[in-house]
């Protein structure tokens, strides 16, 4: 699909989801939100290597922009992002409320852990200005499939006003090629797509609250055009938790992934663990204050993590945050981080709002 | 003497009285937090963890009929009552918690209104949607029915 074309898409994208959110229908009987999420980025990055890809300076810029709609039991979901490094549809669900579930088709974000999750595109929500790596987008140097398109079910059980919530996807996951590409609902007969499986179970100690424990577990068959490879076959697995207070929350994770890289002259099986925790501390309304180390175990010559040369297996960092004139952030973040052929730091600079 | 005496009985009965009338705008003031809705609809009440649900944004079903929550901002106080002793959050964690929601689940904020007319108005022309306020302030509205108290004073 060329440029153009991908554009008219994103287009025609744009229209059908404001159609939706502003059609009769939905001025009627159906609720629905309409949000954009802007954001301004400045990268600073000292003691790259010579030999780096990255840039010294760089800019961010761009808008996501997302919709809800609801009709009685029905439900619509996109979100858009058009940003200066990629214009995309990043979620494209209809669904169904089923008892206590939500059954969606389409292109949703896949329920990997936690943080996936919880944040995306519109970095607002976030106190930091970067994800943790492990779960950075197909896009951005991820490792793993970030969004799926196919099936998503969800909910919360209640039991003695505790909550067990899960979530079980199926669907398409992405292809690798010079980085993974997960399926393009504009154009989804391109590339080579097969089925991924996620389940995540969380457990509420206060239902709805946002303190929450959680493990997972996904499998992926990834179709390969790089290096001499055919397929990878990858499992994650892992833990997470979630605790907030007034003040206080603390978010943490642990990844275990295994990866079976099928080659035209052989099969070879690596792995490795990754994990991040970030806590945020707020003095008051306006501020936060926050920190994250990220570290990966078993990673020297791991032939998965080695198709990825800029990916951070290692960082540590912190930054504030200012919330002001009614849904406007402005954040600052310092980093120290290591890639595989790389240690350089990062000082990065943004301002987030929601409309 | 006797004049005293009388002083004395007036006195007396005037604290009496005042007491009474302590005693009566006392029990005036004394607030209830009440759960309300349009007389049309066909709810008759609800529990104080479906209200939770609800207001949280999680979709609520009962009798077929999707539930409408409505946020009151006509009284600051009123608000911070219902998020304290209900919802069990702060009005900033409520907030991040709402959009977080909306943003995951594709679930939607409760509308809010600071006019306690305009409330009422809203409340009246959806039968299926529902709001919170004091006592005092339902006795001044008219075709809006309680389900319930979500909260009472019962200090004074």
């Amino acid at each position: 699909m060329n440029r153009d074309h991908h554009r008219v898409g994103l287009l025609y994208s744009l229209i059908v989801i404001t159609s939706i959110v502003y059609s009769p229908i939905s001025l009627g009987d159906a609720t629905g939100e309409f949000l954009l999420f802007p954001h301004i980025g400045a990268i600073f990055r000292s003691d790259l290597a010579d030999d780096s890809l990255l840039d010294s300076v760089d800019y961010t810029y761009g808008v996501d922009i997302f919709a809800t709609s609801s009709y009685q039991n029905f439900l619509f979901l996109g979100e858009l992002l058009l940003a200066k490094q990629e214009q995309d549809i990043e979620r494209l669900q209809l669904g169904s409320i089923v008892g206590d579930s939500k059954v969606w088709l389409g292109r949703f974000h896949n329920p990997v852990g936690y943080w996936n999750t919880q944040f995306h595109h519109g970095s607002f929500l976030e106190s930091s200005i970067s994800r943790p790596s492990i779960v950075e987008f197909e896009d951005d140097n991820g490792l793993l499939p970030i969004h799926l398109t196919g099936l998503l079910i969800e909910g919360v059980i209640e039991h003695d006003k505790q909550g067990l919530g899960y979530a079980l996807a199926v669907g398409a996951g992405p292809e690798l090629s010079d980085e993974l590409k997960a399926l393009d609902v504009l154009d989804p007969g391109s590339g080579s797509h097969d089925l991924s499986l996620t389940l995540n179970l969380y457990h509420e100690p206060v239902l709805y609250a946002p303190t929450r424990y959680g493990l997972f577990i996904n499998h992926t068959e990834i179709p390969a055009t790089r290096n001499g490879l055919d397929e990878i076959r990858q499992i994650s697995a892992g833990v997470y938790g979630n605790w907030e207070s007034q003040r206080w929350r603390l978010t943490g994770s642990t990844f275990y992934l295994r990866n079976r890289l099928q080659q035209l002259n052989g099969v070879l099986t690596d792995n490795f663990i990754s994990s991040y925790f970030q806590a945020d501390f707020k003095p008051d309304d306006q501020w936060t204050i926050f920190g994250r180390v990220e570290w990966t175990v078993d990673d020297e010559n791991d032939a998965y993590l080695e198709l990825f040369p800029q990916h951070i297996h290692d960082r540590i960092l912190g930054g504030v945050r200012l919330d002001a004139f009614d849904r406007h952030a402005f954040k600052l973040e310092i980093s120290g981080n290591r890639t595989q052929e790389d240690n350089f730091g990062q000082f990065m600079l943004q301002w987030d709002a929601m409309f | 003497m006797r004049m005293k005496e009388g002083n004395l009985r007036n006195l007396f009965l005037c604290l009496c009285l005042s007491l009474i009338c302590i005693s009566s705008t006392a029990q005036t003031t004394q607030r209830s937090l009440l759960l309300v809705c349009s007389d049309n609809a066909n709810l008759e009440s609800l529990s104080h963890a479906d209200v939770r649900k609800l207001f949280l944004g999680v979709p609520l079903i009962v009798d077929q009929v999707r539930l409408k929550p409505i946020l009151n901002a006509s009284d600051p106080l009123a608000t911070d009552v219902f998020l304290q002793k209900v919802i069990f959050m702060s009005r900033r964690q409520y907030e991040r918690q709402l959009l977080s929601r909306v943003f995951r689940l594709g679930d939607q904020r409760p509308p809010e209104y600071e006019d306690i007319d305009l409330l009422a108005k809203a409340l009246l022309d959806t039968p299926d949607s529902l709001s919170y306020m004091w006592s005092e302030q339902l006795e001044h509205l008219t075709g809006l029915k309680s389900l319930g108290i979500l909260w009472s004073d019962s200090k004074n």
